[in-house]
């Protein structure tokens, strides 16, 4: 069996592969993305770090936290690190979904219809307090998150990559809000949770914006165009057939567990793999490690599915339930002669 | 309990019973009662199950779950004579009654493997419709399922009791294992009376162990039945302990003398309390004469017993000469045998060496040692001729008998575990005789006078290595183990040597008539002499015996002469070990047979602390010449990165689990190996070689191209030593001893056998699902 292992990968990169751009470039301009990020919000490496994957792997964030953590400003602060454009809808329970996707307006000079785009229109669209909106409207940005394009009046309008939504919703201020539908929940690659800043970080936080809380010191430190060369340069990240197979299987787990009402999606898996890409290009390494999905399993599946109600009585949330998971499915076993 | 749990301990009670009894195939010579035997035990389960369900009192329903029994043995035995083929009638309880009778003449009359007459087949099939009763009633009436226990393993012991050398092992499964389904049974009844039981489907689910409780106990039992199927086999004691444990316990009252095992029997007739007649005989030379049923030619460490014996041949057509005879025209005898109804056997009671016998019915003879047998008759009331040779050998020719041939190498094996005591006494008793026939003359007069022993039938049947050594360490015993012993010791010096057992000359009664009692059992020696043939020897003192025969004294100063003959010629041992390890200074001249073979506890003792430290290393040098292997298989022409990588990934397992540490299955390449690292707290070196390792596993497994690094090997060996450095002395020897190889196969063999367990008890729900599918409407009513 000669040399057996030396071309597995495509040699040639793909007609996609932006062939002038290598992963340290990537590295390189996430290292600066994440610097001028962690400028304006303390202490969350972590959390910027997910974000930036997921938008290295064109998908979309919920970002659910009590009020007054950062949410928002992380979801800005993303918009602003990167040179691109920026919309953010609040989402209000009176607001349309011709506010969102656009409406066709009657030119009274031009004798014609003309079309007003919407607030999703944008690299980085920012939803906030999506919970708060009617279902109707909320099914209109859903939708256009998973097209990539709006429908307005029979004609279709792409959007431009990058596009990512970076949505908030509070978990405790039930009153007056529509919580997401599981499916509707499905759209969103990972939900985030900022957490209280560590007490040294928040005396920090009064020390940089004790005079000043917007995103005045954010430069921008790259475009869109490159942002969108280096998503697809993510898209090439090599994935082994055990890592495919060890994804099938966490999220196959959670569709069997006893404490789970509900699974994960085959969405789900497509998610985590994709996501575990962009993941792994983060580190500047061109293949995905069990400990990349590991990393992401609860960041994107935990906001899918559903405790059982022995789970909850057990005060066992989906982020615990999916963490205990990992700890359980076995990895797979490399097949025989590798 | 539900209906639906009910039902199934029904069945598997029913099953179970019928498990117990398939032992009894082994005792039987066809299994035409296994068909009926199932019908009844069906018979008892259903009729149970249906008055229990339709609310008839508890205690009625044994009752009349034994009527139905009788009724099916009626319909078997007794259908022409009963109305309608069922209906009882007064006829009907006399065939059953007679039946009955007639099943218990046959099992006091039958050796194994017995034939089935109806009157055995109704005790069969009755027998396993009482079991199926009495288990029913336990696990189903009384919900007491360890109690069936009981029932099931009294079957088992029956069969196990009576069988001459005791049941293959292979039998004690099906009850067991239905036994063992009981229990796993009782426990789903148990769970699911607090409500509908997890589907088993959950235990085939992409997590594991989430129903390790149950399948810890399910192991656990495997291990329990596999130890105790293995163990007995392995302990060499227990095997035939436990086996034969029945065996001298009834046949105090009765008048028939049954012959099973004769020897074993022996102790038994010499105790019975009536000295019944056993035979008389008439004799033309007017002389008492030795009358041999049976000669045992082997000896397994537990007992002397019969060879395997092809008996073809009749013996209408005349019988072969005696083996090693060398007379041209000796002297015959007529005898005329007249076998009273107290006495049953196969083998035919005769004088030895018989020449003719005129006989009615099947009986053979096997030429060694012209015993003769039957297939299927029985010698009870019988009356025959026999013409016999009168072989009285001069001391002369006994002295200068030559070498056995080598036809004769068989009949002077003896186990390997023989006590030390039985070779060392035999040699030093015939220290001064100088040929084999002095040396036999020798053992005889020690036994009878010189060794001051007593003739005890008191005393513990019985003659095992380990009983012989007690008998020749007491000095205290009766003709079975005077025989033995005899017999023992004469091939350990090299002399051909069997067990005689029959019956001494009997009571003179006129007339040239003598009469034979069951207190004339006897067993004694015979020993081979090239030219004279096989020869009766005595050494029962003469308290029992009388008078030793003619040919075995020696005329006093008489004993060292003739050395030419035998002196010459150590005998050849076929199954010696080493020679001359141990330094024999107590056998000057021609003792060379007791110097080898099992006489040199020295060199057993080498040899088996060899076996055993081979036998210990073994699991240890096995995962090192696997380790090596693998190995190999990467390197050569072309290298192979990944498989470089795997093994070294896979000798980092094995060191991890032979160092006692948790092993995860669910961890990443990466997390394993800090996590380990910590908990064995490795030191730097190591560390750094088990980065590699981990660096090797990940881009080979998981990157496009794996990555070739040369010092996988060595960074192996360096984990591995790291890992053993953790190690406490206690981990080392079970590392050592069962190295995570071994357990890994272990345990997946125990799986195997649990999930079989599994698989079986979860059939019963596979199938009313599946009926479920088909029958929807069914379904419904049911539940």
């Amino acid at each position: 069996m000669p040399e057996p292992l030396i071309h597995r990968h495509r040699a040639t990169p793909g007609a996609d592969h932006p062939a002038e751009l290598a992963l340290t470039d990537l590295v390189e301009t996430a290292e600066q993305v994440q610097a001028a990020i962690g400028s304006v919000i303390e202490g969350k490496p972590e959390v910027t770090r997910l974000a930036l994957t997921a938008l290295l792997a064109e998908g979309h964030i919920l970002i659910e936290d009590v009020p007054g953590v950062g949410k928002t400003m992380l979801a800005k602060s993303i918009a602003r690190a990167i040179d691109c454009s920026v919309r953010r809808i609040q989402f209000t329970p009176d607001l349309m979904p011709s506010d969102v996707t656009g409406v066709s307006v009657f030119n009274q000079e031009s004798r014609e219809f003309e079309f007003k785009p919407g607030g999703i229109f944008a690299n980085i669209v920012v939803g906030d307090e999506i919970n708060r909106a009617s279902p109707k409207t909320q099914s209109a940005l859903l939708e256009c998150m998973e097209e990539h394009q709006v429908t307005v009046d029979g004609t279709t309008y792409h959007l431009e990559p990058p596009f990512m939504v970076v949505a908030t919703q509070n978990p405790i201020e039930m009153e007056g809000t529509y919580p997401l539908p599981e499916a509707q929940r499905d759209r969103f690659m990972m939900r985030l949770s900022m957490g209280y800043p560590s007490p040294s970080d928040e005396i920090d936080m009064i020390d940089t914006h004790g005079s000043n809380l917007g995103l005045d010191p954010l430069e921008p430190v790259t475009d869109a165009a490159h942002v969108h060369k280096l998503v697809r340069l993510v898209r090439h990240v090599y994935v082994a057939e055990p890592i495919k197979q060890y994804a099938v299987a966490l999220t196959a787990a959670t569709r069997t567990s006893p404490e789970l009402r509900l699974g994960a999606s085959p969405r789900a898996t497509l998610h985590l793999v994709r996501a575990a890409k962009a993941w792994a290009s983060l580190d500047g390494r061109e293949y995905v490690l069990p400990d990349d999905l590991q990393a992401l399993a609860v960041p994107v599946l935990a906001h899918r599915i559903l405790p059982t109600a022995e789970a909850q009585i057990g005060r066992r949330g989906a982020a615990e339930v999916v963490a205990d998971l990992v700890q359980q499915v076995p990895q797979p076993e490399p097949s025989q002669g590798r | 309990m539900t209906p639906r749990s009910s039902t199934r301990t029904v069945i598997i009670a029913a099953g179970a019973a019928l498990a117990s009894v398939l032992p009894l195939m082994a005792i039987t010579i066809d299994d035409s009662w296994l068909v009926p035997a199932a019908v009844a035990v069906a018979a008892v389960a259903a009729s149970g199950f249906l008055m229990r369900r339709l609310g008839i009192p508890a205690v009625v329903v044994p009752v009349a779950q034994l009527a139905v029994l009788v009724l099916w043995l009626g319909v078997l035995f007794a259908g022409d004579v009963a109305l309608l083929g069922f209906i009882p009638t007064t006829a009907w309880a006399t065939r059953l009654v007679d039946v009955f009778g007639e099943g218990l003449d046959a099992i006091t009359s039958y050796v194994q493997p017995i034939p089935v007459p109806r009157g055995i087949s109704l005790m069969l099939v009755g027998g396993a419709g009482l079991v199926a009763l009495l288990v029913d009633v336990v696990a189903v009436g009384l919900r007491r399922i360890a109690l069936t226990g009981f029932p099931l393993a009294t079957c088992y012991a029956v069969a196990a009791s009576v069988t001459p050398g005791g049941l293959a092992w292979w039998w004690f499964v099906p009850p067991a294992a239905a036994f063992l389904a009981l229990l796993i049974s009782e426990g789903r009844s148990r769970i699911m009376a607090w409500g509908r039981a997890a589907s088993p489907s959950a235990a085939h689910s992409g997590i594991p162990e989430t129903d390790s409780l149950a399948r810890n106990g399910r192991r656990v039992s495997a291990v329990a039945l596999t130890a105790a199927i293995l163990v007995p086999g392995v302990v060499p004691v227990l095997s035939e302990g436990v086996l034969d444990s029945g065996r001298g316990g009834s046949g105090g009252g009765g008048q028939t003398i049954r012959t099973d095992n004769p020897i074993v029997d022996l102790q038994q007739n010499l105790q019975r309390p009536e000295n019944v007649d056993v035979l008389t005989y008439t004799s033309s030379v007017d002389e008492p004469q030795y009358i041999r049923t049976v000669a045992l030619d082997i000896f397994d460490g537990q007992e002397w017993k019969t060879s395997e014996r092809p008996v073809p041949d009749s013996v209408n057509s005349g019988l072969p000469w005696p083996q090693g005879l060398d007379v041209a025209d000796p002297s015959t005898v007529d005898y005329t045998i007249d076998v009273t109804d107290n006495y049953s056997s196969r083998w035919l009671p005769l004088p030895y060496p018989p020449r003719a016998i005129e006989i009615e019915g099947d009986w053979r003879y096997h030429a060694e040692t012209l015993d003769v047998v039957s297939p299927e008759d029985d010698v009870r009331s019988m009356t025959y001729q026999v013409t016999g040779l009168n072989i009285a050998p001069s001391v002369e020719a006994l002295r200068s008998a030559g070498k056995p041939g080598d036809e004769l190498d068989p009949l002077l094996q003896l186990p390997g575990d023989l006590p030390g005591i039985v070779t060392d006494l035999a040699a030093e008793v015939t220290q001064d005789a100088s040929n084999d026939f002095a040396r036999a003359a020798a053992l005889q007069s020690w036994f009878r006078s010189d060794g001051g022993f007593i003739y005890d039938i008191e005393s513990q049947p019985g003659h095992s290595s380990t009983a012989l050594a007690d008998f020749l360490t007491d000095r205290r015993g009766y003709c079975e183990q005077f025989a033995a012993s005899m017999a023992i010791m004469a091939r350990a010096l090299g002399i051909p040597a069997r067990v005689a057992v029959g019956f001494t000359g009997g009571d003179y009664q006129g007339d040239a008539t003598y009469l034979v009692r069951a207190h004339d059992s006897h067993a004694w020696p015979e020993l081979y002499f090239d030219g004279i043939g096989w020869v009766r020897f005595e050494p029962t003192p003469p308290s029992r015996t009388g008078r030793a025969p003619d040919w075995t004294f020696i005329p006093a100063d008489d004993a060292p002469t003739d050395t030419s003959i035998s002196s010459a010629s150590p005998t050849p041992r076929p199954s010696a070990s080493q020679p001359g390890v141990t330094p024999d200074d107590d056998v000057a001249g021609g003792g060379g047979s007791s110097g080898d073979g099992p006489s040199s506890p020295w060199s057993l003792a080498v040899l088996g602390l060899v076996l055993m430290v081979a036998f210990v290393s073994t699991p240890w040098l096995h995962s090192k010449v696997v380790r090596a292997w693998r190995w190999r298989q990467t390197e050569g022409e072309a290298p192979d990165p990944a498989a470089a990588a795997e093994a070294a990934w896979a000798e980092f397992r094995e060191a991890v689990r032979d160092a006692g540490l948790r092993w995860n299955a669910a961890d990443t390449p990466r997390s394993s190996a800090r996590r380990l690292a910590d908990e064995a707290d490795l030191d730097d070196d190591t560390r750094a070689a088990l980065a590699d390792i981990v660096t090797a596993t990940e881009r080979a497994r998981y990157a496009p191209q794996a990555l070739a690094m040369p010092d996988l090997r060595s960074d192996a060996a360096v984990v591995r030593r790291g890992f053993a450095r953790s190690m406490s002395l206690s981990t080392r020897v079970r590392a050592f001893l069962v190295p995570s190889r071994l357990r890994d196969a272990a345990a997946a063999a125990s799986k195997a056998v649990a999930d079989g367990y599994d698989w079986a008890d979860a059939s019963g729900e596979r199938l009313r699902t599946a009926l479920n599918r088909v029958l929807p409407g069914g379904a419904r009513s049911r539940t």
